[in-house]
């Protein structure tokens, strides 16, 4: 009976991404392991002796130097020499101990065996490659939400002139197929007819079906542009209850597509999305805070998946959104229609589409010119409303006072675009901290028109070379919580030692990043994947780098989200022990990844001054 | 207290310790040394009453710890164990599975001359051998030690005058060199964590590997025991 000292396989069997082989292939691994004490006196013989090996690290601290002369700082659960054995002639490294420490030498054969596994083979490619784990995130079952309308039509719009007969309509439905046709006249977009319209008013009311079909199609359909995603037509068919969504080209308007109820059904297997119609049918202040007092527990309760978990923050979001404009709706339903033009925008999480359970509520009135005292009375009294109904609805009071209900945020576009130039002039580390929150803006309500020309007013003023390097100097100011030595800098918080601010040590720090280059390239979005992606295709960033930093953000956003629904809690400090071992090397790939993205930002926007 | 100073004294009493090292290694560098690193659990440390209940060790040399080379086995065994195999998580079948304990015996003493033992406590694990090797009626060949219990204490009073409490168990020692914590009560399990603890301490009295083991002998962690035949105190 020979066996192997448990603490050899506990440790193999607990390192990343060994956690995933069977228990014989570990024992063979551990069988053939070494375990040596490398110190600064031995490591020439001991690197020699082991240069076929793979080395994994137990305790001690390493500086690896490649041959392109880059440093890495490693420790626990680090490993080393992979490359070597993954590219025959390549990986050659320099090791200098910092302090000597018990390694693991797995020999190649074994090694090799490990690499059958696919899990395994990808982790070390990655590592090679210096990125997040893909696995990260293509675990998600709701990507395909984020991909823009245009990459998921499988087929062009049926559609057919005005003045068409019904018969010949029904007959094109029938032979393409499909439940909906879209009216249009000069190839434009005037109507849609489904099945339900041949339905309640031909059939059952025994109408004449060689009348054209412009008499019973739906006039001015609700539609979505092409390069809109998924997960917005989602929404807009929750909200307004419909099954039939035309998609028309965001240049010249021309249909190029039809979601459906059944595509979705298709595609959609989460739950979380459905509160958004669920707050749409509110009829009263008291209907809506209802529905919505429950959504932690619909959250905790249907949000088990990794895809779940990221798109959490849209659909809280998007909640948020359909809430606001309820509450604008039973306000002007009380108080009449609005005496001026206004845009009700939204700031910081809700605007990117990021909020989580401890989000608290950051928006502000804009308004088509300087309001008279009604008028103003009349937006003061709007805004005092919609603030605290969403308060009733959980949507916690800014605590700095970003609210509506603050006068100084209820704003003609002329005195936003002076305010956006006070920010130009003194962007001072103190100022910044205070405007920082409104360059991610997004409009909910009212006339968005105002909004837009508040954005194109604004958009050239930030791209201003001072204003842009004393931000990007900002968004070096914080840093991961990763030492040198590649461990986690932790902090206590309730009881535990392990503690990791989520969101003001990584993903605020990819929000700045994202946020700074696309005020340096004039996109205006403000969610941080879609700023990505548009960043990556422009070439504003390398593809790669856009992608890797969209999937750390996600996974980022996964581990939060997780963590305060598993933990019924809305603090974003996760411990480090909640997290697997392949979570903790990824956390940090992740942080590693974005500090190299924060001396990037530095070097490109502030001239590498941070 | 009192307690442990007569178990220390009736061990002390009971085996032999060499005076000196055999010629073969006298001379022989740290670095050229074939090292065991064993371990051993008890029914009960009562020298006179207590049975081996399994055994482990594993061997290392200056090329580093060779798992492949570990060998467990439980001990076959009759008789009252009281509660100590549930200490070790033992079952009275997993006992009667074992080996027997005269295998065991035979087995180790072939690392008896080639290899340096590397035991904590090595008084107690080679103090219950002796007994043992005198109820087999065996002789115990000359077996040179390593007690990194008595290195660690050398270690300590140079820097301290009183030692705490439990400041030199074996997971005291290792955390003073930051290895990982190793679970215990598992004679394979400590005989690695203790070769682990060994190459540590060695790093830190002689980084440059060109210490011999007769230079380590005023450290008082070098110990050769043996008993041949009846003659008990034969010394070298």
């Amino acid at each position: 009976m020979s066996e192997i000292p448990h603490q050899v396989t506990d440790f193999i069997s607990k390192s990343a991404p060994f956690d995933v082989l069977d228990e014989d292939t570990l024992s063979s691994i551990a069988g053939k392991t070494k375990v040596i004490y490398l110190t600064p006196d031995n490591q020439n013989s001991l690197l020699k002796e082991y240069q076929t090996s793979l080395f994994l690290i137990q305790t001690g601290q390493f500086t690896i130097t490649d041959e392109n002369g880059n440093e890495r700082f490693l420790s626990e659960g680090d490993y080393f020499g992979f490359i070597a054995l993954m590219e025959p002639g390549k990986g050659q490294i320099e090791v200098e101990i910092d302090s000597p420490g018990v390694v693991y030498c797995i020999p190649k054969t074994m090694f090799d065996v490990a690499l059958d596994n696919r899990r395994v083979k990808r982790f070390f490619t990655a590592a090679k490659d210096d990125v997040l784990l893909n696995q990260a995130v293509e675990g998600s079952n709701s990507m395909w939400l984020y991909k823009p309308l245009h990459e998921q039509l499988d087929k062009a719009p049926i559609q057919i002139e005005q003045h068409v007969s019904i018969q010949e309509a029904a007959q094109m439905m029938s032979q393409h197929g499909v439940s909906s046709l879209i009216v249009t006249e000069d190839e434009h977009l005037i109507g849609i007819v489904t099945d339900r319209d041949l339905r309640n008013r031909v059939v059952a009311q025994g109408m004449d079906i060689q009348l054209a079909v412009s008499e019973i199609m739906t006039q001015r359909p609700a539609y979505i542009l092409h390069n809109q995603n998924m997960f917005a037509a989602i929404a807009l068919m929750s909200e307004k209850n419909i099954h039939h969504l035309p998609v028309l080209h965001a240049n010249d308007r021309t249909p190029v597509g039809m979601v459906t109820s059944s595509d979705v059904i298709r595609k959609q297997r989460s739950n979380v999305l459905f509160m958004i119609g669920e707050l749409s049918k509110a009829t009263n202040l008291y209907e809506l805070t209802r529905t919505a007092w429950q959504m932690p527990q619909y959250f905790a309760a249907n949000a088990k998946r990794a895809g779940d978990f990221d798109i959490a923050g849209k659909v809280l979001s998007q909640a948020t959104d359909i809430m606001t404009r309820q509450l604008i709706a039973f306000y002007i339903e009380q108080h009449g229609q609005p005496p001026l033009g206004y845009c009700w925008v939204v700031y910081g999480s809700q605007a990117r589409e990021d909020q989580t359970m401890g989000s608290d509520q950051d928006n502000a009135l804009l308004l088509a010119a300087t309001p008279d005292a009604s008028q103003a009375q009349y937006f003061e009294s709007m805004a005092e409303y919609v603030c605290k109904g969403l308060g009733k609805c959980g949507i916690k009071l800014c605590d700095g006072n970003i609210m509506a209900s603050n006068p100084a945020l209820r704003l003609s576009v002329d005195a936003a675009v002076l305010q956006a130039k006070k920010w130009i002039a003194q962007p001072t580390p103190e100022a910044i901290l205070e405007f920082n929150i409104f360059l991610d803006a997004r409009a909910v309500e009212g006339d968005r028109a105002l909004f837009k020309n508040l954005q194109q007013r604004r958009k050239p003023l930030f791209k201003n070379d001072f204003f842009l390097a004393a931000l990007a100097r900002a968004a070096n100011s914080d840093a991961v919580p990763l030492s040198v030595f590649n461990k986690f800098v932790c902090s206590k918080h309730n009881g535990k030692k392990d503690g990791i601010n989520l969101k003001v040590n990584a993903i605020a720090l990819i929000n700045n990043l994202a946020r700074l280059y696309s005020l340096s390239a004039g996109i205006t979005v403000p969610n941080t994947v879609e700023r990505l992606n548009i960043l990556g295709q422009i070439g504003i960033i390398s593809t790669e780098d856009a992608t890797n930093l969209r999937d750390i953000w996600l996974f980022l956003n996964r581990l939060r989200w997780r963590h305060q629904l598993r933990n019924n809690v809305t603090d974003n400090i996760i411990s480090v022990s909640e997290l697997s071992s392949l979570e903790q090397h990824q956390l940090k790939a992740s942080f590693k990844a974005i500090h190299r993205a924060q001396q990037a930002v530095v070097m490109k926007l502030s001239g590498g001054i941070a | 207290m009192a307690f442990w100073s007569h178990l220390r004294d009736k061990i002390t009493s009971l085996m032999t310790e060499h005076k000196g090292l055999p010629d073969t290694f006298k001379h022989t560098s740290l670095s050229a040394c074939n090292w065991l690193a064993v371990d051993f659990e008890y029914s009960s440390l009562d020298v006179s009453t207590a049975k081996f209940m399994s055994a482990g060790w594993i061997e290392g040399n200056h090329t580093g710890i060779d798992i492949q080379s570990s060998y467990y086995r439980l001990i076959r065994a009759q008789g009252d164990l009281a509660q100590t195999p549930i200490i070790h998580g033992l079952t009275p079948s997993d006992i009667a599975r074992g080996v027997h304990v005269r295998d065991m015996y035979e087995h180790i003493c072939q690392f008896a001359t080639s290899h340096i033992w590397v035991l904590h406590n090595a008084q107690l694990d080679m103090g219950m051998l002796k007994e043992l090797s005198k109820r087999l009626q065996q002789p115990l060949p000359a077996i040179v030690c390593i007690d990194t219990m008595q290195l660690a204490l050398y270690q300590l009073y140079k820097k301290v005058d009183v030692i705490p409490k439990g400041g030199v168990i074996l997971s005291k020692c290792r955390e003073r060199y930051e290895l990982a914590n190793a679970p215990a009560h598992n004679a394979l399990s400590d005989a690695m964590a203790t070769l682990e603890l060994w190459m540590a301490q060695m790093h830190s009295l002689d980084p440059s590997g060109c210490m011999t083991l007769n230079e380590l002998k005023n450290t008082g962690a070098i110990k050769v025991f043996a008993r041949h035949n009846e003659s008990e105190h034969e010394l070298v």
